[in-house]
Formats: structure tokens, sequence, C-alpha cells
């Protein structure tokens, strides 16, 4: 009991710092995890533009207008100024479309007359290119024809009328998965954060020589004391586990009931004993309380950018991802982004998938043995001393 | 005297090493992270070529218009899809293994596209395949309205391939007027790397603060020293400043020379403006150190968890773990930004390498000069409301 309440000192005291860590998990999941229908029809995607017509009263631009908007997430403002550049730099929208005064007259008389396309240079802004070239190239057709200009309009909007069927084979719901998936593997870093800190941090105060002198001549047992200390960390690291699932199941609703939610809260879990394990390692390392920040944030922010918590792991150099098998969180992370994939979830599909959970409880073993073998080494050194 | 604090102060900074991590080693820890973790990211958005499967059957050999649309668009360095040319059951198997993100099928009278879902590549595929089926109609309508044209004026005559493959070759390669300019700034994983340099210039509280803590009669014994000895106070202050501010810039330099030398970031043209910035935003650091020192009656461990709780907060805030949350932030919220000093040092970098102007750089300088004096001023109001017991 004392050795709980002594936890619970160290937790409150810290409180703060948890927080912070959760907070951020929040906010970032707030900000990503947009709830969306599951999907089984084709939509095409709709890619935010932003239009300045100097020219808004000519049939042509209208009838581009006309089209973008159906074919595009469209905005339209007076100016290209500076909250329309800043949107293009964050990629919230692919171009900027300026359509230059007399654009109606100047093309009907022949004359050139540009339109502006300004890009990010992404796969979206060169949609919108091949949209707005497939539309002008049309009108400059048939302006060519000598039709009058709402004629060129009309047989423009005619031409390009969808001729095409667009069926989606897979019935899966692609848009839960990749919730699930995005706010399980950010967990990772919130997760390993709250338990190397809080473990560590307690680890530290009971291996201080001090404390750990007077435990050993009070009347409590050692293998109680010890068995007490592991059962108060599993038990932190166990209500850790467990808020961290109840909010996953706040933020992305139903899909949590399902089986992907169910064995993405399982991977959490051996995630959990597995980070544990690492701490409890540590804390046979560490024995300056400083040292413990350190280690628990470039343990956690390391592992996490190197994993793929952050950036998805697609998105990852194949060296970073060479080297990121060493790390626990690699194993977390490869799991989740497994059975995200996957069409269909059951025993089947999901056993392949096991060995990642094998290798990352694998793992919690290895530190558990290597800190038994550090802590006896420990205590020969020091009868030696 | 002064010369004496600054020693003395430098030494001590040098000496703690947590103080050392976090100022120095953490933000080249990170830069480090930052540059292994965002290499390729900007890579995978740009337009590569879509894997496309044709069922190349009798039905896909009558649509000549789509099969050489198809061909020519596969074809050169600016080539749109990458063809395999299958049976519809490897068409399937590739389509369920990923191989291919979409099938073309052409049946009796219509054609048919097979995605396994919705997303970017799928709508540029689909929307090649009707622009195909569009210019078919627009080729088709251009070469009546001529044939018609000749036949009134009386030439029966008429070479009818050689006339639609002129009209074909006329559509297809005259040129759009449509100029598209791209900014050569537009690498927005930049913002992770200012946000870095923001975060390093205000660790730089936590030099200060420290410093401060030794010259407070309350908190320490070099301080109940420092507090009764007729030293210049001034003169001491000013020498513990300096050596913050000197370990401060050592730190920068380093950062700088990693992020620039190294990893090639690019901090735009006008390198000046960035050192400017970066050293104001580090005296920002320094003031904010010396506000949280005397503000808060608690113990040094406890100064250093509010600095770093703070600054990585403002770093939240400014993009470091989202570069989405800046723009959130800077169009919902744009009053944080002013209480926010890693915001503006990271708006002002932003500012220097995407603009052409100076008038966003210098409304984020001039913040941060406002966020530092009004730092100093309300340090210099708790240190004048300090009194220890008088005998």
């Amino acid at each position: 009991m004392i050795i709980f309440s002594t936890f619970l000192k160290v937790i409150k005291k810290n409180l703060f710092t948890i927080i912070l860590y959760t907070a951020i998990l929040l906010i970032v999941s707030v900000i990503n995890l947009q709830s969306t229908d599951p999907v089984t029809d084709f939509s095409a995607e709709k890619p935010g533009i932003c239009l300045v017509n100097h020219d808004p009263d000519s049939a042509l631009s209208k009838g581009l207008e006309a089209f973008l908007q159906k074919q595009t997430d469209l905005q339209t403002s007076e100016e290209a100024g500076s909250a329309e550049e800043d949107a293009l730099f964050y990629r919230k929208i692919a171009a900027i479309v300026i359509i230059p005064e007399h654009y109606g007259a100047d093309v009907m008389a022949g004359k050139s007359s540009d339109i502006i396309l300004k890009t990010s240079g992404t796969a979206s802004s060169s949609f919108v290119k091949m949209m707005l070239d497939r539309y002008v190239r049309a009108q400059q057709a048939y302006v060519s024809t000598g039709l009058e200009e709402e004629k060129v309009v009309s047989s423009v909007e005619r031409s390009l009328e969808s001729r095409i069927n667009v069926r989606i084979t897979s019935q899966k719901d692609a848009a839960a998965s990749s919730q699930i998936s995005f706010y399980f593997n950010f967990a990772s870093y919130s997760m390993m954060a709250c338990i190397v800190f809080i473990v560590c941090l307690v680890m530290s105060s009971f291996n201080n020589t001090n404390i750990r002198k007077r435990s050993i001549v009070a009347s409590m047992s050692n293998r109680r004391y010890t068995t007490s200390l592991l059962l108060a960390c599993s038990t932190y690291s166990f209500v850790v586990w467990i808020f961290f699932s109840a909010v996953s199941y706040c933020l992305i609703g139903a899909p949590m009931l399902s089986a992907s939610g169910a064995l993405s809260i399982v991977n959490a879990l051996v995630f959990s004993f597995t980070t544990l394990s690492l701490s409890y390692m540590l804390s046979t390392l560490i024995r300056e309380k400083e040292a413990v920040t350190v280690i628990a944030n470039v343990l956690s922010l390391g592992s996490a950018f190197l994993c793929g918590a952050f950036v998805p792991s697609s998105m990852l150099p194949d060296g970073v991802l060479i080297g990121a098998h060493a790390l626990p969180s690699y194993w977390y992370i490869h799991f989740n982004e497994r059975l995200r994939d996957l069409e269909e979830v059951n025993l089947e599909t999901v056993l392949p998938l096991m060995n990642d959970m094998v290798v990352l409880f694998l793992f919690g073993l290895v530190f558990i043995g290597l800190s038994v073998v550090i802590s006896a080494k420990k205590r020969q050194m020091q009868s030696f001393e | 005297m002064f010369l004496h604090e600054f020693i003395a102060s430098l030494k001590l900074l040098l000496r703690k090493k947590p103080l050392v991590f976090w100022t120095i080693a953490f933000p080249l820890v990170m830069g480090c992270l930052f540059h292994l973790a965002f290499a390729n990211i900007e890579s995978g958005e740009v337009f590569d070529k879509v894997s496309l499967g044709v069922v190349n059957d009798a039905g896909f050999q009558k649509e000549m218009i789509l099969k050489e649309s198809l061909k020519s668009l596969s074809e050169g360095d600016d080539a749109i899809f990458d063809i395999t040319y299958c049976t519809l059951e490897e068409a399937n198997a590739a389509l369920d293994e990923g191989t291919i993100s979409g099938y073309v099928q052409c049946q009796e009278d219509s054609v048919d596209l097979f995605i396994r879902k919705n997303g970017i590549e799928e709508t540029i595929t689909s929307s090649v395949l009707e622009e195909i089926q569009a210019d078919g109609v627009i080729i088709t309508e251009l070469s009546t309205e001529k044939i018609k044209a000749q036949i009134l004026k009386g030439n029966f005559a008429l070479d009818f391939s050689g006339l639609i493959e002129e009209i074909t070759h006329d559509f297809l390669e005259t040129p759009t007027h449509v100029r598209e300019v791209t900014n050569p700034h537009m690498s927005y994983t930049m913002i992770e790397f200012y946000s870095l340099i923001a975060m390093s210039c205000l660790y730089s509280s936590m030099l200060s603060m420290t410093l401060i803590n030794y010259k407070m009669a309350n908190l320490s014994a070099v301080g109940k020293r420092s507090t009764v000895s007729p030293a210049s106070r001034l003169a001491g202050l000013t020498g513990t400043l300096a050596a913050s501010f000197l370990v401060q810039v050592i730190g920068l330099a380093l950062l700088f020379s990693l992020l620039i030398f190294a990893f090639r970031v690019n901090f735009g043209d006008h390198l000046g403006h960035v050192v400017l910035l970066s050293l104001t935003g580090s005296a920002a650091g320094l003031a904010l150190g010396i506000a949280v020192s005397v503000l808060f009656k608690v113990g040094e461990n406890m100064k250093i968890t509010i600095l770093i709780s703070l600054t990585m907060a403002g770093c939240f805030f400014a993009g470091m773990m989202g570069i989405e949350t800046k723009y959130v932030i800077d169009t919902t919220v744009p009053a944080l930004n002013l209480v926010n000093p890693v915001a503006m040092i990271t708006d002002g970098l932003y500012a220097l390498y995407y603009y052409d102007t100076f008038e966003r750089f210098f409304f984020d300088l001039i913040s941060i000069g406002i966020f530092t004096v009004i730092m100093l001023a309300v340090s210099l109001v708790g240190l004048r409301r300090q009194s220890y017991d008088h005998f």
C-alpha cells in the first residue's frame, strides 16, 4: 500500500506532463479524424481551388466557372491575397486560378489571353491543370468554328459530359480503418511518453540509495517490496492502456466495436506491456531524475518519428525503416498498418499479421530479461563494494 | 564585475548537463529526426504515373480512339499511365494485390473503369478516360462541320481521312491558353524546421531562469550571498544575461550549421533577416525565463517543467507536431499567435521563405520585440516587489 500511495504521489506531482501528452494526442486526433460515412460508390476527388475571376460578365468565363464549380471544391475571391497564398502553401487548396480581364472578348476575337494557374506542385494540382487544359482546349476548338459565345459554352458543356462507368470492387469501409490506424499509431507516442516518464521517475525515487537502504531495513520483505513495485507499475500501465482505449471509442465511435478496433486495442495492450518492460529496464540504468525527462522525450519522439507514428511509414525512407526494425514501436505500427489494409478481417487474414504482435511481445520479454541481468550485476557490484 | 559574473555564469551553465542537453543537444536530435522522417514526404505528393490495367479483349480492340490515346498517354517522359495489358482474371488479381490502381474494360456500349477505392489517382484515371471520350465527340463534331463547309463550297473530292487526321492533330497539339506558375518555395516541411529554430530560441529561457535563480536570496545560498554583497547588481545581471545569450547563440549556430550544411534546409534568400529574427527570438526566450523565474514561487525543477511545457505547447500550436495545426490556428484563432512567441518566430521565417515582401516578417519581428519588452517589464515589477525579512 505504501508503494501504491508513493506511486500516486509521483503521478499527482507530474499530472501536468501526463495531461500535456494526452492533450497533444487528443488535439491532433480531433484535427485529423473527421468522421466520414462508409464509401462504396465512386466519388471523384474534388481538389480545392480558389478562383479569381477578373472577367465575371462574359459567357466564356461564366461557363468555365460553372465547370470548375462542378468538378472542384471551388471558392471565389476578389484577389489572390495572403490568405489564398497561405492556403496554397499548406495544401488546403490545390491551385489558384486567375481569369484575366476581357478574357471572353479576347478569346472570341482570337487574341491570346492566358488563364494564370498557380499550383503547389502536388498530384491534385496536376489534376486541376489537366481539367483546365481539357476545358480550355474544347473552348478554343469551338471558338475556331465561328460559333457564338453562348453556343461555345453549351457545346463545351455537352461535349464534356461523362461517358464512362466507374465501379468500386471493394466493399470495405476504408475511412474507418484509416481512422483507427491513425489514432493508435499516434497513441504510441503518448503512451510511451506517459509510461516511460512516470515509471522511470518512480523507480529512480525508489532506487535512490537512501530510500533503498531504508526499505532494506524495513519490516517489508524484499520479495513483497519488489512484487508491490512491479504490481504498481503494471497497474499504472494498464490504466494508461484503458484510458487511451476509452478515448479511441469516444473519438472514433462505432468502428471501434468492430474486429479491427478490438485487434488494435489488443495490440495496444501488448505495446503497453513492452513499453513497461522497457521503462523497467531503463530504470535499472538511470540514476538521476533529470535524465528521466531527457530519456522519455528522446525515446518517445525518436520512436514516433522513425517508426511512422507521425508520418505514415510508406513515406519514410527505406534506410530509416530498416533501422526502425530495432524499435518496438515499428512492430506495433506495422501491425496497425497491415490491419488497416486488410480487405476482410477474419481468422485466416489476421493470422499472418500476428507475427508483428509476437515480435512486439518478445521485445518485452527481452527487456525484462535484460533488466534482471543488469540488476543482478549491480547487486554483485554493490556486494563487492 | 561584469566580466567576473560573465565567466562565472558561463562556467555554471556549461557544467549543468541537463541544461546543455535541452538547449543545445535536444534541438540537434530533433533536427536529425525531422530530416529522417520528412526526407520523402514531399516526393510522395507529386503526381507519378498511375498503374493502370487494360483488359485486352475484342471489345478493347474495337475502340480505336481509346486504344491509340492510351498508347500515347503511356509513352514519353510526361506519361500519365503505366499500362499493363492483361486478361480480366489477371486484372482482378492485380487490383486485389494493389499492383494497379484500376483497370479498364470495354463493354458493348460503354467503357468501364474498375477501382478498389476512391482517391486522387483513381479520379485522375477516370477524368482522363472521360477526356478521351470527350475528345472523340469534339473531333467528330469538328470534322462534320468542316466536311459540311467543304461540300457547301462545292468541294466534293475530299480526302476524309487526311482531313480528320489534320483536325485531330490541330485539336490535340494546339497549346492551351493556360499558364502555370509555381512558387519555387513550396516545401511545407520547412515549417517543421522553422518551428525547431523557434523552439531552440525559446529554450534559452532555461538558461536565464537557471542563472536568475542563483540571484534570488529565497532560492539559493549563492543568491543570499550576492544579495548582501556590495557588488553592482546591474553589472552582475548584465554579465549573467550576456553569458546566457552567448550559450544560446552557440547552440543556435550549431543548429543552423546542421540544418543548412548537412540537411540543406532552405531559409530563403535573406539570411541576414533570419539571423536578426533568431537573435530577437533568443532575447524573447531569455526574457521569458526571467519572468518565469521571478513570478513563479516554486522550485527549479518545477520552473523547468513550466518552461518546457510552455515551449512545447507553443511548438504544437506553431505546427511542429503537425504542419496543418499552424494553418488551423492562423485561420481560426489568429489571436493565439499574438501570445505565442514560437508561432511568431516560425511565421517570420515562413514569411521570409515564401513571400517576396517583408511586411509580414516585420510584423512578426515587432511582435516578438513587444513580447520581450512585456516579459521584461513584468519581471521588473516582480523583482521590485520582492522583499526579504529586514532586521
